[in-house]
């Protein structure tokens, strides 16, 4: 509830998300003898299997037609349609991404306590940046970005960003620099499973994914010992300010909400064509809007999750009596506070449920210091099981200068009966569905910090997730049983190398939390791939996703001399293809190039460095026995399929 | 292989105001700084490409400013550009100068220069005499890379004075100094350059090339050294220019080439390529017309030690078409700014530039356009030689250190191990 029951400091601007995407796909229009096949993409489509994101390998139909990797490289760049017109494959929007995710002229828009956010505040236009991480062994800081790598690269939900730390004002004057390392998964709750995507523009950008029409949230702590320096900037009330911040009473740490919209490759169609006939090959990142809140961690938060009430959009009940919103496009979270001699409100962020009619005009104009007004549906009535709490008037044309939050001044009693019901918000009867905004309470809630899971290579491994459970935003109120499941809500998670033998997770009454041990079961290590664990109980239901990689010696004697020929076809072809951006820092398909780097993609690729940005992108999709191959290779030492990495 | 040009040196008259160095960064030290210096005062990230490349044709114009007799370093403005004698940037430091192989203290950026011999016998010093004669001849990426002679294209590195003296005040010559150093930020206004030269047969016109006459290592046809030298005059074929001025952390990366390299390139919308567009009464250096396979490393890319006979020639062509704003700055330099002085046979390929240079969040300041190759320096990477990002990745050598951008500390020598190998 951070960002909505205390101090806030809002902040927009443009965010650029540079991912690589040659592996959007495991198939591709390729035929037999290698060439592209044409395809008309209504009908006919001639697929053939490419990659194996599973295994980071590539597959036997390419090593049985000896389709060479001048071929593949040339299928990526140009496919055409059955009319020999160019046109993107899902996978080729942005061929020479370098995984960066990098904020663009975003700058503090508004702060204060609730009730009181105004635009003239003392942080109001500090620069804000998310940061990548400092070196693990030099310490050194501005050494890499923030990146962003899918747990499932085919996949379309299971986004995570790796941040290193946060920075407002100047970095050698920082009103706040914050420095940690965080792998934080998009907060996605709009569908059963805790999945989907959050509509915001109701029509999104031509030439452009259909993600261009929804939002992604993400949410990161950081603790009070990693503030690295604070109130040094040249702005005496800012520091002044930013002091009083961290001084807030329940003050544990600092957290940082934000949201991108109004996404899509920076380039259209014709531009990046272009680009590619000349060799010029210009990385073509989403480029769009991020809107976010940081606020003061209290103690028991979630860390990388918002806490609060979930209200979800266009509900319906269905004949049992459940809520469902499988018809939904948006989220919003909502918190009731109140504090002795002080003002209770009923704070809503309402970001991605302010629906924003259309698409920016102009694609690369994402740094502009306006965004478009949300639709204006009027004034919203507040309900609490049926009862009237009072109204909220957005302002739907200044919003994402707020965070999108809208603060709502309640009384006491009113404080103390919505404790109790559920919360509804509706825009008045009678308009257009595009006019529209009805928000329901989901009653029950299951959320966690944890998303995105990677599971160990070996049998024995093990990961406990740890679930919050809220009634109307508080402790249970009767003992309930969570049931677990597997799930596939993408049809992308076939594998089940899951021990899921135990199926509920109980809470008594009054608990807020729980905990579910994920293990491999005793014959996962050969598997590899993605299983969805789905926990659920009434109308609530919370999925993590988790990935695989395969334990194996790729059919090597221990203590062999692994060969160029073994260590490129096993582990560097995949990665040299999925990841033509890595070749502007070295190519991976040149010995030479391999050998003069062996001691950086060695520490690069180690434990050591995983929970950082500096951890090399390319290589969260590489198995641990695939950099084991790797540095065998590197260093000419005997074949170790365990060793340490 | 000779193109007849017609360069009337007499007709040069490239006068610049000769003045005090220009120091501040403001539109009124753009306007004042003369063309024989290093324009200090860069474009702003708003200005977009074709400042840049405008830039980047101040810096070859300056840099290659007859050096003035006195001082290291500078040029002798009262010179016209078309004077002959050693260019500012050839009196600057080679990395075999401040990296010792006895990682000892090379003395002061003047030492050696001014008082001493003129300059023209300084270039004697510095290539005829010294023990260290030019010896590189690998690329960064792919080996090395022999002309249409046969003949192997030679590189040598270069800095400038505060490149220089951050080095010196540092101890950072020393190998041994590196464990100390957590952090090389190389001061603003540093420059490191990287030439490449080939060989100047008789045949060729060196009149159209920048040239200086060398000691250069011999090779057998496997590509090792044999110890010898022979004398040769080289001409100028590739010159990378890194600069930091301030505001760009990145640094800014230009890079020329000699026109006669290898031909202009198009693209071909029949074949879906881009295919060399070469002139009929040109010799290239590195194009041959009836290669059927170009830009080929000369070793093969799963055993680098697998490779063609040294003289081999390696014939290229380039991939990425010089882009407009590059092709417009150089008609404007070479048809009326350096007209009639040998610069008028250089081309510009790419300037690199920060678009996001103070964004501690952008991964090396987001660095435009992806692709920049010199044919003689990248020859075999061409498609995705992105300086930035490789320099990105240098460090000390044997650390994790960064080492702002540059790998030539990688040529350092530790004193401790030679004076350890001199008691042996």
């Amino acid at each position: 509830m951070s960002i909505l029951n205390g101090p806030r400091i809002n902040f927009f601007g443009g965010i650029e998300v540079d991912v690589s995407l040659p592996n959007n796909l495991d198939e591709y229009q390729i035929d037999s003898n290698g060439d592209p096949v044409p395809v008309d993409k209504q009908n006919n489509r001639t697929l053939n299997p490419v990659f194996d994101s599973k295994t980071s390998m590539l597959t036997d139909f390419v090593y049985d037609n000896n389709i060479t990797d001048e071929q593949i490289i040339t299928m990526l760049r140009g496919p055409t349609d059955s009319h020999g017109v160019p046109y993107f494959t899902n996978g080729g929007w942005n061929i020479y991404g370098q995984h960066s995710v990098v904020t663009n002229n975003v700058n503090v828009s508004s702060g204060g306590d609730p009730g009181a956010v105004t635009e003239s505040s003392p942080f109001t236009g500090q620069p804000i940046y998310i940061l990548g991480s400092a070196n693990p062994d030099t310490g050194q800081t501005g050494v890499s970005s923030p990146v962003m790598v899918d747990l499932n690269p085919i996949g379309s939900q299971y986004s995570q960003i790796v941040l290193g730390g946060l920075l407002i004002g100047d970095q050698n004057k920082p009103l706040l620099h914050l420095q940690g390392d965080r792998i934080c998964s998009n907060v996605l709750c709009g569908k059963p499973g805790g999945l989907g995507l959050d509509q915001k523009i109701l029509h999104g950008a031509s030439d452009s994914p259909g993600s261009s029409m929804f939002t992604g949230t993400w949410q990161v702590t950081y603790t009070r010992e990693e503030i690295i320096a604070c109130g040094q900037s040249a702005d005496a009330a800012a520091n002044t300010a930013i002091n009083a911040f961290i001084a807030t009473p329940g003050f544990e740490g600092i957290v940082v909400n934000f949201t991108f919209f109004e996404m899509c490759p920076k380039y259209d169609t014709d531009n990046v064509r272009e680009s590619y006939n000349t060799n010029e090959d210009e990385r073509n990142p989403s480029v769009g809007r991020i809107v976010g809140t940081i606020g003061i961690a209290y103690s028991g938060e979630t860390a990388q999750s918002p806490d609060g009430r979930l209200l979800l959009a266009n509900v319906s009940t269905d004949s049992g009596g459940k809520k469902n919103n499988n018809n939904s496009y948006a989220t919003s979270y909502a918190c009731a506070f109140s504090a002795p001699s002080k003002q209770a409100f009923l704070a809503v962020n309402m970001l991605t449920t302010l629906t924003q009619e259309s698409f920016r005009l102009k694609r690369d104009d994402y740094t502009s210091s306006t965004i478009d007004a949300a639709i204006n549906v009027g004034s919203l009535s507040v309900t609490a099981g049926g009862t009237s709490v009072g109204n909220l008037i957005p302002d739907y044309t200044n919003y994402y200068k707020y965070g999108g939050i809208v603060d709502l001044s309640i009384s006491e009693s009113t404080f103390t009966s919505i404790q109790v019901a559920s919360l509804e918000i509706n825009s008045a009867s009678g308009a257009s569905p595009i006019k529209s905004l009805n928000l329901a309470e989901q009653d029950y809630r299951i959320y966690s910090s944890e998303k995105c899971l990677y599971m160990g290579e070996d049998s024995s491994d093990t990961h406990t997730v740890s679930l919050q459970v809220r009634y109307l935003g508080q402790p249970v109120p009767k003992a309930i049983k969570l049931s677990v499941k597997p799930a596939d809500w993408d049809g992308l998670n076939k594998e089940s190398y899951l021990d899921l033998s135990v199926t509920s997770v109980s809470l008594t009454e009054g608990q807020l939390c729980a905990s579910y041990t994920l293990q491999n079961s005793t014959t996962a290590a050969a598997e590899a791939g993605y299983e969805q664990v789905e926990f659920s109980y009434d109308s609530a239901s919370y999925t993590v996703n988790t990935r695989k990689y395969m334990y194996t010696d790729f059919g090597l004697a221990k203590g062999a001399t692994v060969t160029w020929d073994e260590v490129y076809k096993h582990a560097l072809r995949f990665h040299y293809l999925n990841f033509p951006g890595m070749s502007t820092v070295f190519p991976l398909n040149m010995a030479q190039t391999i050998q003069q780097n062996k001691d950086g993609i060695k520490q690069r690729t180690s434990s050591e460095y995983r929970p950082t940005t500096l951890y090399m992108p390319v290589v969260r999709s590489m198995s641990p026995s695939q950099v084991r191959l790797i540095n065998a290779y590197s260093f000419g030492t005997p074949w170790d399929p365990d060793a340490k990495i | 292989m000779k193109m007849k040009r017609l360069i009337t040196a007499t007709l040069v008259t490239f006068v610049a105001a000769c003045g005090t160095q220009v120091h501040k960064k403001d539109s009124q030290a753009k306007l004042l700084t003369p063309a024989c210096w290093m324009p200090v005062a860069p474009p702003e990230v708003t200005d977009g490409q074709a400042a840049f490349d405008t830039y980047s044709w101040k810096m070859f114009v300056a840099l290659n400013w007859p050096a003035s007799a006195t001082i290291r370093g500078e040029p002798d403005c009262k010179k016209p550009l078309s004077a002959s004698g050693p260019k500012v940037w050839q009196t600057f430091k080679t990395s075999s100068e401040i990296f010792r192989v006895d990682g000892v203290s090379p003395g002061p950026w003047q030492s050696g220069y001014g008082s001493g011999p003129s300059v023209s016998e300084i270039k004697q010093v510095s290539k005829a005499s010294n023990t260290v004669a030019i010896s590189s001849h690998q690329e960064a990426v792919g080996g090395w890379l022999i002309d249409q002679q046969g003949n192997p294209t030679y590189f040598q590195m270069w800095v400038n004075r505060n490149w220089y003296n951050y080095v010196l005040k540092n101890n950072l010559y020393n190998k041994d100094n590196f464990s100390n150093s957590t952090n090389i930020e190389l001061p603003w206004n540093a420059a490191e350059l990287k030439s490449a030269w080939r060989i100047l047969q008789n045949a060729d016109d060196a009149a159209s090339y920048i040239t200086q006459v060398s000691e250069v290592a011999e090779f057998d046809d496997t590509g090792k050294a044999t110890g010898m030298t022979k004398k040769v005059t080289l001409g100028l074929v590739g010159f990378h220019i890194i600069y930091k001025p301030e505001g760009y952390p990145q640094w800014i990366w230009s890079t020329f080439e000699h026109v006669d390299n290898v031909p202009d390139s198009i693209y071909d919308p029949g074949t879906n390529k881009v295919v060399p567009e070469p002139a009929l009464d040109i010799n290239y250096s590195y194009y041959n017309a009836t290669a059927t396979k170009v830009n080929q490393s000369p070793c093969q890319i799963s055993d680098p030690s697998d490779c063609q006979p040294f003289t081999t020639p390696n014939p290229l062509t380039r991939l990425t078409p010089v882009r407009a704003d590059a092709k417009t700055a150089n008609t404007e330099y070479q048809t009326k700014q350096v007209q009639g002085t040998v610069l008028e046979n250089y081309q510009l390929i790419t300037t690199q530039w920060p678009t996001q240079p103070g964004n501690p969040a952008a991964l090396w300041g987001d660095p435009t356009p992806t692709i920049s190759a010199n044919t003689t320096m990248e020859s075999y990477i061409q498609t995705s030689s992105n300086c930035t990002n490789c320099h990105g990745m240098a460090t000390l050598p044997g650390l994790q250190a960064k080492s702002d951008f540059s790998f030539l500390f990688g040529e350092a020598h530790s004193q401790i191990i030679w004076q350890k190998a001199r008691k042996k």
